[in-house]
């Protein structure tokens, strides 16, 4: 018989469904997505695979709520460690920065998600998009505080969000694609890709946003 | 035994074929790719399913078959306009608003290419399927000759090319989606090429 541990089987499913999720990120970040099987998520939350298919159908339904459950806490942290008195380019540089320093350390993650959250169900796709609303929520705002009247930005600083987050997606297609091999001065591929698109970055929103 | 529509077995194959991806074309604009199946495809062309198979593999197949069918002439005609066009700037922006022009005419087909397509899983396909691999390939040239010309910003023609591309390709696809597409043409031309234009202009575009 099965060991329960919490005081109720809604407990015990609760501290179940969590021990898969555990498993799953420690493993998407090594050995990495692609080379995590079931087998292995379950050996590794302490459960057997018939177990873990009641709580999950496919690894992309697990992926999806890990990425759901811990892209959040990942968003919040990088946006409370952004001095709050830069000036809005270069707080959109940190940002930038920072966002893909964070994604390095979780590239496997991060590349799966890029390159098939297009194919997945549009409900899985829907809480990929929602993981990540705290960060164009932030943006938006941003725009919007600190835009140039008469500006485009000032205008629609929705689709002005859209578009520096579109950037940013891209700068982490480049990081993904870089890699960890050395670069030409030494640092590794990813290493150089925020000083990239600085420029840019600069380009778009320089004569949009607010000098201070 | 079957009828023979054409004079020859080769002409008949090409009546069918046709017929096919003009039935396809139909339930998908009209119904919408996934609720469409092909027995009803092969019913309207009075056809087997299996005798479908033999002209299209899959549904997917027989998505890309009509997006080859439809797309490339529309983005002929818009490669054909800018080819006249010397300035790199003024073609990035000919190229952002004719395609997004297009979309808004052509919705259906967008909702294919930029919808259904990627669902599918068929992405690349689609991508040249639909001759957008040509304008790919296009951008990056005006990408290279710009920043030789001292235009666009200097650094990776590369990456000044994937800016253009991945923002052109997500406002065709917002405007695929949204409820007045000919709308959405419009806020997507009047703010992303602004900010497009700065982003890989050499000067910031006041």
């Amino acid at each position: 018989m099965p060991r329960i541990r919490a005081g109720s089987i809604a407990e015990h499913k609760v501290q179940t469904r969590a021990a898969i999720l555990e498993a799953a990120s420690r493993l998407f970040y090594d050995p990495g997505y692609a080379d995590t099987t079931l087998s292995a998520i379950a050996d590794d939350a302490g459960i057997g695979r018939s177990t873990l298919y009641q709580y999950f159908a496919d690894k992309e339904q697990i992926l999806v709520d890990v990425v759901a459950e811990r892209v959040p806490a990942h968003v919040d942290a990088l946006l409370e460690e952004l001095p709050a008195d830069l000036a809005p380019v270069e707080w959109f540089e940190l940002l930038f920065e920072r966002a893909l320093r964070r994604a390095t350390e979780h590239l496997s993650i991060v590349k799966v998600v890029l390159r098939d959250a297009e194919r997945l169900p549009p409900e899985s796709q829907e809480r990929l998009v929602e993981a990540t609303g705290r960060f164009r929520e932030a943006i938006h705002e941003k725009i919007a505080a600190t835009a140039k009247p008469g500006s485009v930005a000032a205008a629609d600083p929705g689709r002005t969000g859209e578009f520096v987050a579109l950037l940013l997606r891209n700068a982490l297609v480049e990081m993904l694609v870089a890699g960890d091999d050395p670069g030409a001065d030494g640092r590794v591929g990813s290493a150089a890709v925020p000083d990239g698109w600085r420029p840019l970055l600069r380009g778009a929103l320089g004569s949009q946003l607010e000098e201070t | 035994m079957p009828r023979i529509r054409g004079d020859s077995i080769e002409e008949h194959k090409l009546t069918t074929r046709a017929g096919l991806l003009e039935a396809a074309a139909a339930f998908f604009y009209e119904r919408g790719y996934t609720d469409t199946s092909l027995v009803e495809i092969a019913d309207t062309v009075g056809i087997g399913r299996t005798t479908l198979y033999e002209y299209f593999p899959s549904k997917e197949a027989l998505m890309v078959a009509v997006i080859e069918d439809q797309a490339p002439r529309h983005v002929d005609h818009i490669l054909e306009k800018l080819s006249s066009q010397e300035d790199t700037i003024d073609w990035l922006g000919g190229l952002f608003a004719m395609s997004l022009d297009m979309i808004a005419a052509h919705v259906e087909l967008g909702r294919l290419v930029f919808h259904d397509a990627p669902q599918s899983g068929s992405h690349i396909e689609v991508l040249v399927a639909a001759r957008l691999d040509e304008v790919d390939r296009r951008i990056i040239e005006v990408c290279k000759r710009g920043i030789a010309a001292g235009v666009l910003a200097d650094g990776d023609p590369h990456r000044l090319a994937r800016t253009v591309i991945s923002t052109l390709r997500s406002a065709m696809a917002a405007v695929a989606h949204a409820p007045i597409p000919t709308v959405e043409a419009g806020h997507r031309k009047a703010v992303w090429w602004p900010l497009l234009r700065a982003s890989v202009a050499a000067e910031p575009a006041g």
